[in-house]
């Protein structure tokens, strides 16, 4: 049995935080700026739900690339961290895509 | 046999949409299926080689199937969305229940996000490890499969709810 080193892992939950984390981020700025929705709309028929979807994901993807070329190692309270990050992202993206929430923050920058 | 051929009819007889309105519930039912059994796996898949590769196989087959039923969900988001009178968000949202699309359906759709990603971690980790997850060092990795799967089931029990609000009210046709 071959013990494996859990960057990869560590780096992988900081990838998907950063993917929900993007994603709210873009639907409040899809929100508060209305022009955006034209280059979110990669697909008519889906509108811009289609682009929220695509570059977040994409967001995810080059996070992961770029730290698995970065960190190569991480201790156990790095470790640590990164499972704060990602429980919280978890949370924080749940209640950001709540309409009423993001609309209010949404508001705030309009 | 009559009955038979008369219940195949009565299947080919739904619309398109309403054909892949039906597979998006087939696959959301299938998904809460496989989220019971890769949870009911999590404490035994680092006690014998065996369980571990029935989790693999039940988080393997979950992501697969929440992957369908997203892009499914892309699907019949079409005609939801459709700009007629008579597609279910026009229809909703000249009801006296606008709040139905502006809150119920848009938090749905945005949630469905998740769940593919969440699951996509359990995955990761489940072929990454393989047996070498045992021992107190994994113990917080462990329970980042446990929460990442209880999350997933949780955004779907909610996005499934939602669903159910609205195409009660507006079904897909």
């Amino acid at each position: 049995m071959k013990i494996r080193n859990a960057t990869p892992v560590i780096n992988f939950l900081i990838a998907v935080s950063a993917s929900l984390n993007f994603f709210w981020i873009l639907n409040i700025v899809k929100t508060a700026a209305p022009a955006t929705k034209g280059w979110l709309t990669l697909y008519a028929p889906v509108g811009p739900l289609s682009g929220l979807f695509i570059y977040s994901f994409l967001f995810g993807l080059v996070v992961f690339a770029i730290l698995s070329r970065v960190i190569r190692s991480i201790n156990q309270a790095g470790e640590r961290r990164a499972f704060v990050i990602y429980y919280s992202s978890i949370v924080l993206f749940f209640l950001m895509v709540f309409p009423p929430i993001f609309e209010t923050v949404a508001k705030l920058f309009e | 046999m009559t009955e038979f051929l008369e219940f195949i009819n009565g299947l080919l007889a739904y619309s398109t949409w309403e054909k892949f309105a039906n597979l998006h519930g087939i696959f959301a039912t299938l998904g809460l299926i496989l989220f019971g059994v890769a949870l009911a796996l999590t404490p035994f898949y680092s006690k014998a080689k065996k369980y571990l590769s029935w989790f693999r196989t039940a988080v393997t087959l979950l992501f697969v199937d929440l992957f369908f039923l997203t892009l499914n969900g892309f699907l019949i988001y079409q005609p939801y969305r459709a700009g007629l009178p008579t597609s279910p968000r026009s229809i909703i949202l000249a009801s006296d229940r606008p709040w139905l699309h502006q809150i119920v359906f848009e938090h749905k759709e945005f949630l469905a996000f998740a769940p593919l990603l969440l699951v996509g971690v359990a995955v990761f980790m489940a072929w990454y490890f393989g047996d070498s997850i045992k021992g107190s060092r994994f113990n917080g990795l462990k329970k980042v499969i446990f929460w990442s799967l209880l999350s997933a089931l949780i955004f779907t029990f909610v996005i499934a709810g939602e669903a159910v609000l609205v195409t009660k009210f507006a079904p897909v046709s």
